[in-house]
């Protein structure tokens, strides 16, 4: 029993506990989005290309934060939020490349509508604003940190949620692309951290 | 309700010297606004040892919250982001269901917000803000840190 974040995806949608467990598997961003595991598994499969000219961007992640523990706990202000944008390590034996040119952009509407995101395979995800996901999108890493916290609302824009009489999601589904411009290094960017927070009355 | 992965927990002081806590209570029940002093205290001697300690004034009314992070994307950094942050809240009026309300929608006027902050490794840090009549104070006693939070 716990509260973790689901990943949806896929046209049903499908999900998936991204945060829980003891090896979560995160959110990785990929030109991918169907019923299979492919499109959440951290590895390199379906990597986005650096553009030649303009962007390419993800697939649009659809996250949010669910809960199965019944009967005890009321939650409420969800929040998501970054460590901001990561410096490359010294020393680097990994070869992280940095941020130049990459971006993570959260969608500024949040909402109780699941979308499967559009796009190219293996080329590019369609804009966030442009597949009409939202009106309007921010920066993540560079906007949003634990002193400026996006907040992501409750499912069904209660001002609270529970007990639960059964398990259910608890925020408001947010949405996550990551973009490429043409100053991108190619190569695997310095992970970044980004967290949700919420509260709870016990 | 105190949960397995909990470092510490409330206490609260009712009109008649009783205390209750959160092994018996939810600090959504209405016994809990009756408090006169409430407190957030260790579970044990590995927790952190803090207490967080304050009189609940006439006409304010109290809030407790446990906040608790979940990460979506984990870089290096992450392990050095608090995981549980306690929350004690005060501001003066009335509110029919406190532990319901969504404290970012309470605006801190005549009152104040204290955070203990519990990093992945066990240790603690306190956050204080206030409008300007309410003070922070810490005495470092010889087993905890109590921090006091008082109406000036």
């Amino acid at each position: 029993m716990s509260v973790h974040i689901r990943r949806y995806y896929g046209s049903g949608p499908s999900e998936v506990d991204i945060s829980g467990g003891e090896n979560p598997i995160g959110l990785k961003l990929k030109t991918y989005d169907g019923n299979s595991n492919e499109t959440y598994l951290f590895n390199a499969t379906h990597p986005v290309p650096k553009p030649t000219i303009g962007n390419k961007h993800s697939f649009t992640a659809t996250i949010a934060l669910y809960s199965d523990v019944l009967g005890s706990e009321i939650y409420s202000d969800p929040k998501i939020y970054s460590g901001g944008v990561p410096a490359v390590p010294s020393p680097n034996p990994k070869g992280y490349v940095a941020w130049t040119g990459a971006q993570i952009f959260v969608a500024d509407d949040t909402n109780d509508t699941y979308t499967q995101a559009t796009g190219v395979q293996d080329d590019s995800g369609t804009e966030m604003v442009a597949q009409g996901l939202t009106a309007s999108k921010t920066d993540l890493l560079a906007t949003y940190n634990s002193s400026n916290m996006k907040s992501v609302g409750l499912a069904g824009g209660v001002a609270s949620i529970g007990p639960l009489g059964s398990a259910q999601r608890i925020s408001k589904y947010v949405r996550l692309q990551g973009t490429l411009g043409t100053s991108c290094s190619p190569g695997s960017t310095v992970p970044a951290t980004i967290y949700m927070r919420y509260s709870v009355t016990s | 309700m105190i949960h397995d992965w909990d470092t510490h927990y409330w206490l609260a002081e009712l009109p008649d010297g009783e205390w209750i806590s959160a092994e018996e209570h939810s600090s959504a029940e209405p016994i809990f606004q009756t408090a006169k002093r409430i407190q957030i205290v260790p579970i044990s001697t590995s927790s952190s040892q803090a207490i967080l300690d304050a009189e609940v004034p006439e006409g304010y009314t109290a809030f407790l919250r446990t906040d608790r992070i979940e990460i979506v994307m984990r870089g290096p950094d992450a392990e050095q982001a608090p995981k549980l942050i306690y929350v004690m809240a005060m501001e003066r009026g009335h509110w029919l269901e406190p532990g319901r309300i969504a404290l970012s929608t309470v605006p801190l006027l005549d009152g104040f917000r204290a955070e203990l902050r519990i990093f992945r490794d066990g240790h603690g840090e306190v956050d204080f803000i206030s409008s300007d009549n309410f003070i922070s104070e810490v005495t470092n006693m010889d087993e905890y840190d109590l921090y006091r939070f008082i109406k000036v």
